[in-house]
């Protein structure tokens, strides 16, 4: 008895600690998740609403000039690097785009605003939340992707004679992205409409 | 039991966001200021427009240019102001070929009102409200006074009409005759006005027919010729005649002074 009453405590002993490490991590899940949850659900608001969420580092953006540029009554190209600081990869689904803050600048750091630029005519072709048509998967630990917008920026014929060769700050918002283990994007660059 | 810990961990690294588990992670956001970029164009170099071969022969001095492209990418422009100076560089700009208002949506125009003198032209390109920068100007282009405009002789054409030979005017204007019967000159709007005459300049010469009959017999006739277009700079002889002319048909006849 003696010899079956240790074997019933140890055998009772191991299912109990089995059974705990298993209720331990799905408590441990469920609590986490309930903020992974929140974090993939708010996800497309911008600025420190969204860093609240959770506490993965701010992608960012960086501007490049690509090729085509706008003339009044035209479109052209949006061009943008995104860089991804977390040991994670993320997925980038979609874009926020504002027409507010829109302005000319003599370079594409946007440090000298364009005299005579008052007037851009210059708008987001389509602003608001831009879907990619392809998610982009942006590789952890400092990966980046460059993304070209075909078509995406606008200019009416309002544009003041002062905005010719300025270059056209097109604020983005917000994203919609995750932390993923999906393989990163290959090539990174890519052009979406 | 191994099984149980590792559903359990599989559980916990899915919520986690694990690299390697195929499940939603923290949502990252974008750093404020985040913006692409979208450069303008802008209106590249403008020729200098080209003259008329010859200018000296007209009074007006034809014009035609080669539209600026915008550059990196782009279309031409689209219109113009052209512009006339006395003087190679700096002086003070005329602006001609349109209206004082606007540019002109064409690459060629005629400067038809320049008097006697040395001009340089340029052309400022437009696109929308964009402007380009003004050409260079164009090389010096003589303007030169046309001959005077001179009514020689009187004939009948032989159906009672009266054809004048004349000298003058700019090269491919139009002149016009009117025969009345003052001394004084005759006009569009002289009374009586008996007959009326239109030709073209060729090679600085020209000749006139009449439309109406000029054959009225003891008539006294004066005539006095035009260059109606272009009208500026303008151009009129003085007073033909007098000069007679009677008979019909074949028999008729015309003496002048």
């Amino acid at each position: 008895m003696a010899t079956n009453g240790n074997s019933t405590r140890r055998f009772f002993g191991r299912r109990w600690a089995n059974k705990a490490a298993v209720l331990a991590s799905a408590a441990i899940a469920v609590i986490l998740g309930s903020g992974v949850a929140y974090a993939y659900w708010t996800t497309t608001g911008s600025g420190a609403g969204a860093a609240a969420a959770g506490t993965a580092s701010p992608l960012t953006i960086a501007a490049v000039s690509p090729a085509q540029a706008l003339v009044p009554g035209g479109t052209s190209d949006v061009k943008l690097v995104i860089t991804n600081p977390n040991k994670a990869n993320v997925q980038v689904t979609a874009l926020t785009l504002s027409n507010t803050g829109i302005a000319g600048y003599t370079d594409s750091t946007f440090s000298t605003s364009q005299s005579g630029c008052g007037t851009t005519g210059v708008t987001w072709a389509s602003s608001g939340l831009k879907a990619l048509g392809t998610p982009i998967v942006i590789a952890g630990n400092g990966g980046s992707y460059t993304l070209t917008l075909t078509g995406a920026a606008s200019m009416d014929t309002t544009s003041d004679n002062g905005c010719q060769g300025a270059t056209f700050k097109m604020p983005i918002t917000g994203v919609t992205a995750q932390l993923t283990g999906a393989t990163a994007s290959t090539p990174t660059s890519g052009t979406q409409s | 039991m191994k099984r149980d810990r590792l559903v359990g961990l599989a559980i916990a690294m899915a919520a986690l966001g694990i690299p390697g588990v195929a499940a939603a992670g923290w949502a990252p956001t974008i750093a404020s200021g985040s913006a692409g970029a979208a450069p303008a164009s802008l209106i590249g170099t403008q020729s200098a427009p080209s003259t008329s071969a010859d200018p000296s022969t007209s009074l007006q001095v034809n014009l035609s240019w080669s539209p600026a492209a915008l550059v990196p990418s782009g279309p031409n422009a689209t219109s113009f102001e052209v512009l006339r100076y006395t003087v190679p560089t700096g002086g003070t700009a005329t602006k001609i070929c349109g209206s004082s208002v606007g540019p002109i949506a064409v690459t060629s125009c005629s400067d038809t009102t320049p008097a006697p003198s040395t001009y340089y032209y340029s052309v400022v390109p437009h696109f929308q409200r964009w402007i380009g920068t003004e050409s260079l100007r164009t090389q010096a282009t003589s303007v030169q006074s046309a001959p005077q405009l001179r009514i020689s002789s009187v004939a009948a054409n032989g159906g009672n009409k009266a054809t004048f030979s004349g000298v003058g005017g700019a090269n491919g204007a139009t002149i016009t005759v009117y025969v009345c019967t003052s001394s004084g000159g005759c006009s569009s709007t002289s009374q009586p006005l008996l007959a009326s005459a239109t030709t073209t300049v060729v090679n600085g010469a020209w000749t006139a027919t009449t439309s109406q009959n000029v054959n009225t017999s003891g008539t006294t006739y004066y005539a006095q010729a035009y260059q109606t277009s272009p009208s500026a700079p303008s151009a009129t002889s003085s007073t033909f005649g007098p000069f007679h002319c009677s008979g019909n048909g074949s028999n008729q006849t015309c003496t002048g002074p």
